[in-house]
């Protein structure tokens, strides 16, 4: 099923480097899928299929008896593997990343000195539509804005990991990283004995610890929700195996009410007052008094309870105005302004349609460029210059005459390609994979989760990963810290083993503790940025 | 428990129940039918079955004869039919994923597949693989799902909305399947066999409700009319009775003790009420009574499962 691999000249192939030579890191498991045949992979896929049927990982179409009505977001077999120590540098990478942008959150809502250093421009980070004046001179719980976020990521042709966006919102998708990694084990639990991917499970638990620690007062035992919009939702399944995972309730609005500035839970055994909302409906949901007035997902009153301390929002309103697209572009000056250290992780070069020289190239060059607007997420409204038809070309032109503070540009970035089974013809072929990375923040404690959702881009040659627009994903394994592959063993470790001499025993990830990783907090960075 | 949840997994367990309860039932009528002790049965059947399992109104809407094909197709996968097997698996399974929070993965995933292997039936699939093998995989499922809750589940307000849910719907279920067999039984009894019409009624009904073997141990004796009203509705050693169905449900309210909302109930009392009456009848001296009794007692459940909803707390 590999025979006939070619992976693509001038893209970095996460599998095969140019000359056909697999990557140490993929030997064990490339081992073991050869020994399949495609048959053998059209049932696998088939088992992968039904254990996400039966886990409910489903998005509905037509009427509920129509042929099909039910879907599967797709699924690659085939795992993307991350050595230990790319993953260390990428963990080190997003964490820094985003304690620098709660820190800019911090600072836009309070005293803005960012603007009054000339670092960001104040008109480029008010005038995003989610830049939230509710949130003036708020402290939230803990000190944490952006409590759950999810960096998208992709690898170059040089061979580097690359930030494409930063979801600091309510970043959807850790279910699926969950279930790929159930429909996985389901499916080639052999491969599990092999290798040592890091377990993933542990995130649920760091996730109810993070969601104590911000609760506003010192409870032993705060009452904790997950917001959602409901059934309709398409991401409800995520919402409900989050709660079903915590073990707290899964709450829509109208099982909601404020009262005295407390917000209270409608129990079977009268009300109940809520310490914590985990809450995955949009800001302009959230509450009609404070937002949208006609929105019905949201809990009237709930901004007045938060802003007088009386419930914790996790993410907390307002955070949107960080993962604008356009202010992407200065998080590495957020990193050098608030953390004094350099930035970890490269950004892609953005162009500022509101600059002038930026505007300029951006219509010259549109061809070579991936036009995007700042405040929209799915790949919904983006142009893919070489993609693009004259026309296109020309609509977008006009678009961003029309409004250029909406539009952002980057180069068209090479996203690197992984081996994904292609069913019809029974063979592995090259596509486009991104990464997103799960950060946790909480009162004294950062979590990375030690795997990801990859995305693939199942059309060929397509560069949007996103399931809204036809992708699918895989499983991400990050490789133990002890794992070595096989051909990289020395001959004194090979002997040692054939005499029965072992080293120290392999230790399964799942025995190791929490990785709470402790920074200090943002309050005690080495230089404040007031000082500068 | 939210409010808002109790009332979805009350539901879910009603519809599991009703499910359940329609498959085995129509299953043995539909095998019955094969030896009927006259040709007139096999053709009154098809009525009688769409009567029992509440579709008869929606099923003439749709077709002016009761013929065989149609009407096991029209229980089992009608979507047109509210009352439809599939009908009432699939609202199960809408009102588990509203819960799915409260419940187990595991449960959920087997309340899942109970509706990905239903909806999977197709009409040609039916008639070719016949209803019986439909119905087991109704029952099976069923039987799984129940198996789930009663290993699984800790025993709190989720594990009781489902419980009281699904104790009410058997009740209900079995009361009025035996009204509209009671029925069969004295339209039928002026035939030319009314003893043989008789012991195939009772006979199919321990048999539709997996109780006939049940019955036997239990008696030691063939098929008779008090024993078969006695075992049916106020034998409570028997899960599928109406006594014991009642038993439990005021078990249950009681078991809610830290709630005194339901200790003091008019759910309470009603409960109390019916199993007094019931505990109050003489079996034997019901014998050719039993269409009252069975009418007054459908009423009274039905009652009950106003005031099972009436109580949930009001915000």
């Amino acid at each position: 099923m590999f025979g006939e691999y070619k992976a693509a000249p001038g893209l970095y192939d996460e599998v095969f480097d140019s000359k056909g030579a697999v990557h140490p890191t993929y030997r064990k498991v490339l081992e073991q899928f050869r020994q399949h045949t495609a048959e053998d992979f059209r049932l696998l896929d088939q088992k992968a299929r039904q254990s996400f049927l039966k886990q409910g990982v489903t998005f509905t179409v037509g009427t509920v008896k129509a042929q099909g009505a039910e879907r599967i977001f797709p699924f690659d077999l085939l795992p993307r593997i991350i050595a230990a120590d790319e993953w260390e540098e990428l963990e080190k990478g997003v964490i820094q990343r985003n304690l620098a942008i709660n820190a800019f959150l911090h600072d836009i809502y309070h005293k803005q000195q960012i603007f009054k250093d000339k670092i960001v421009p104040k008109e480029l980070v008010v005038s995003s539509k989610h830049y939230c004046k509710a949130m003036q001179d708020l402290n939230p719980a803990g000190g944490i804005y952006n409590h759950i976020s999810g960096t998208d990521l992709i690898r170059h042709k040089d061979g580097r990991y690359y930030v494409l966006e930063d979801n600091v919102r309510t970043p959807s998708g850790i279910s699926y990283v969950l279930a790929n990694r159930e429909a996985m084990k389901r499916s080639l639990h052999g491969l599990f004995s092999s290798c040592h991917a890091r377990p993933l499970k542990e995130y649920l638990d760091c996730l109810l610890t993070m969601i104590h620690s911000v609760a506003p007062a010192a409870l032993a035992e705060p009452c904790c929700a997950v917001l959602t919009d409901g059934m309709v939702a398409s991401a409800y399944f995520e919402h409900a195996f989050l709660a079903q995972s915590m073990g707290i309730p899964l709450v829509e609005g109208k099982d909601l009410f404020v009262e005295n500035n407390k917000v209270y839970m409608k129990t079977s055994r009268g009300r109940q007052q809520l310490n914590v909302l985990y809450r995955r409906v949009e800001d302009e949901y959230l509450d009609p008094l404070a937002f949208l007035p006609h929105s019905v997902y949201g809990v009237p009153g709930i901004m007045e309870a938060y802003r007088k301390g009386n419930i914790s929002l996790v993410n907390a309103p307002g955070t949107g105005a960080a993962d604008d697209k356009a202010v992407y572009s200065y998080v590495p000056a957020m990193i050098r302004y608030y953390l004094q250290e350099e930035p970890i992780l490269q950004n892609v070069h953005t162009y500022h349609c509101t600059k002038e020289q930026d505007y300029q190239y951006v219509l010259e060059h549109m061809q070579e460029l991936v036009v995007k607007p700042v405040d929209e997420f799915g790949g919904y409204g983006m142009l893919v210059g070489n993609a693009a038809t004259k026309e296109q070309l020309q609509d977008f032109k006009e678009r961003i005459r029309q409004n250029r503070r909406k539009y952002i540009a980057q180069p068209i970035m090479s996203l690197s390609t992984h081996p994904t089974f292609i069913k019809e013809r029974g063979v592995f072929e090259p596509r486009h994979i991104d990464l997103r990375i799960y950060t946790l923040l909480g009162k004294d404690m950062q979590y990375v989760l030690q795997g990801g959702l990859t995305r693939v881009a199942l059309k060929e040659g397509n560069l949007v990963v996103n399931s809204s627009q036809g992708g699918g994903s895989k499983d991400t394994w990050v490789l133990a810290p002890h794992e070595v592959p096989e051909q990289e063993r020395t001959t004194a470790d090979l002997g040692r083993e054939a005499a029965g001499i072992v080293q120290a025993p392999l230790e399964p990830r799942d025995r190791e503790p929490l990785r709470l990783i402790k920074r200090p907090r943002i309050g005690q960075k080495k230089r404040k940025a007031s000082e500068k | 428990m939210l409010a808002r949840i109790g009332n979805k997994l009350y539901w879910a367990g009603r519809y599991l129940e009703q499910a359940e309860q329609m498959a085995s039932y129509t299953r043995v009528h539909y095998l019955a039918s094969m030896d009927a002790p006259s040709p007139a049965f096999k053709t009154s059947l098809w009525e009688f079955l769409l009567q029992s399992t509440q579709s008869k109104q929606a099923y003439f809407r749709h077709y002016r004869h009761a013929e065989e094909e149609k009407v096991l197709h029209f229980i089992a996968l009608e979507e047109a039919n509210p009352a439809s097997i599939f009908s009432t698996v699939t609202k199960a399974r809408e009102l588990a994923r509203g819960a799915r929070d409260c419940i187990s993965a595991g449960l959920w995933e087997h309340i899942n597949c109970f509706y990905h292997a239903i909806n999977n039936y197709t009409a040609e699939k039916l008639a070719q693989k016949s209803f019986c093998s439909f119905a087991q995989k109704v029952e099976k499922y069923s039987y799984t799902i129940k198996g789930y809750i009663n290993s699984i589940m800790i025993r709190n307000e989720e594990w009781k909305m489902l419980s009281m849910g699904y104790h009410l719907e058997r009740a209900l279920q079995l009361n009025t399947m035996l009204l509209s067999k009671m029925h069969e039984i004295s339209t039928n009894i002026s035939s030319g066999k009314p003893e043989a019409v008789e012991y195939y009624h009772m006979k199919s009904m321990l048999e539709g409700i997996d109780a006939y073997e049940m019955y036997k141990q239990h008696y030691k004796t063939n098929i008779n009319r008090s024993h078969f009203i006695h075992f049916l509705v106020f034998n409570s050693a028997f899960p599928k009775s109406i006594a014991y169905n009642l038993n439990q449900l005021f078990l249950l309210c009681q078991d809610g003790n830290e709630n005194s909302q339901l200790q003091d109930s008019t759910l309470m009392q009603q409960i109390e009420s019916m199993t007094a009456t019931i505990g109050s009848i003489n079996p034997e001296a019901l014998e050719g009574n039993e269409l009252p009794f069975l009418e007054s007692n459908l009423k009274n459940l039905q009652q009950l499962a106003e005031t099972l909803e009436m109580e949930q707390p009001v915000y």
